[in-house]
């Protein structure tokens, strides 16, 4: 059987890299958006 | 702040934006919860279930995730369709965010499938990259789904961002559907298919060992990356959507005083 080991590894990586990649940018967006809507009800209370 | 109460799954998904409570529901929290346990559960049965194929060796395990990530992009891209047929029929944008989500999440699940391909041709083909018709297709579909979002960036007034991008996401489906046939109708291509006999130059080709567990792992995964990733993620960014949709309204009052 080959030892191929490192590129499981390495294929394991890369699904984290991408999938992070895509929630780090999800949960930024939204931290943003929920930060601006957040100022706006209170500029609206003003 | 304003907090709704508990709505149902359509209205907190993909109805009234103003409506929307900033929290998570509990609904689509259980659901992330299910999500992560099943991708654990997922990569246990892929790496510690299943038997290595005898004849790739440990590379192989890659599979699980490799193909069930891209039946899980085309879930998420005939969401885009589907989406974009409804919007057109009735000019609701919530149809619209639902066509959106399915492209943002259909690209992260093919680049999962195209880059953890790559990553098994090497040991297995000798090289990272080979214009394949299969491979060369899906370079192509994944542009043209990135071409969708600089689409609608393009596109200032709302309604015909939405009409062009409905019209766009249908057509785009039949890229997804192609690079799903290409492999038995092009007698040339050297990618094995997993269903149904593999064309004669195929090469890394394995038999599916339902005893060694191949089977059942392919089984889980397939639950995990073709269902509840794209179905979780794409509530995820509708909800973002709408939450962008109700600053937007707060933003118009505001500019009203």
């Amino acid at each position: 059987m080959p030892q191929n080991a490192e590129y499981l590894m390495l294929g394991l990586a890369a699904i984290a890299a991408i999938m992070s990649a895509y929630l780090i940018s999800l949960a930024v967006r939204f931290a943003n958006v929920r930060r601006a809507i957040v100022r706006a009800e209170q500029a609206l209370e003003r | 702040m304003n907090i709704a109460p508990d709505l149902s799954f359509s209205e907190v998904a993909l109805e009234q934006p103003a409506r929307l409570r900033i929290g998570v529901p509990r609904l689509l929290a259980a659901l992330t919860a299910l999500t992560l346990i099943g991708v654990g559960f997922g990569l246990y049965m892929a790496l510690g279930f299943a038997k290595a194929d005898a004849k790739q060796g440990e590379i192989q395990r890659i599979f699980y995730i490799h193909m069930p990530a891209f039946i899980g992009a085309f879930m998420a891209f005939a969401a885009t369709t589907f989406g974009g047929f409804m919007y057109l029929r009735t000019r609701k944008a919530k149809w619209d965010a639902l066509a959106l989500a399915g492209v943002e999440v259909g690209l992260a699940l093919a680049a999962v499938n195209l880059v953890t391909g790559m990553i098994w041709a090497k040991p297995i083909w000798n090289a990272w990259w080979t214009w394949d018709p299969r491979l060369t297709l899906e370079a192509i579909m994944m542009l043209t789904y990135a071409a969708y979002l600089v689409l609608r960036a393009s596109i200032s007034h709302a309604e015909t961002r939405r009409r062009f991008a409905s019209v766009y996401g249908m057509l785009a489906i039949l890229l997804v559907i192609m690079v799903i046939m290409i492999s038995r109708i092009k007698p040339d291509t050297i990618h094995p298919t997993v269903f149904g006999p593999s064309a004669q130059q195929a090469r890394g080709t394995f038999e599916l060992d339902a005893s060694a567990g191949m089977s059942a792992a392919l089984g889980v995964n397939m639950l995990v990356w073709a269902i509840l990733v794209p179905a979780t993620l794409i509530w995820h960014r509708i909800r973002l959507n709408n939450l962008i949709e109700r600053l937007n309204a707060l933003k118009a009052r505001l500019a009203d005083r």
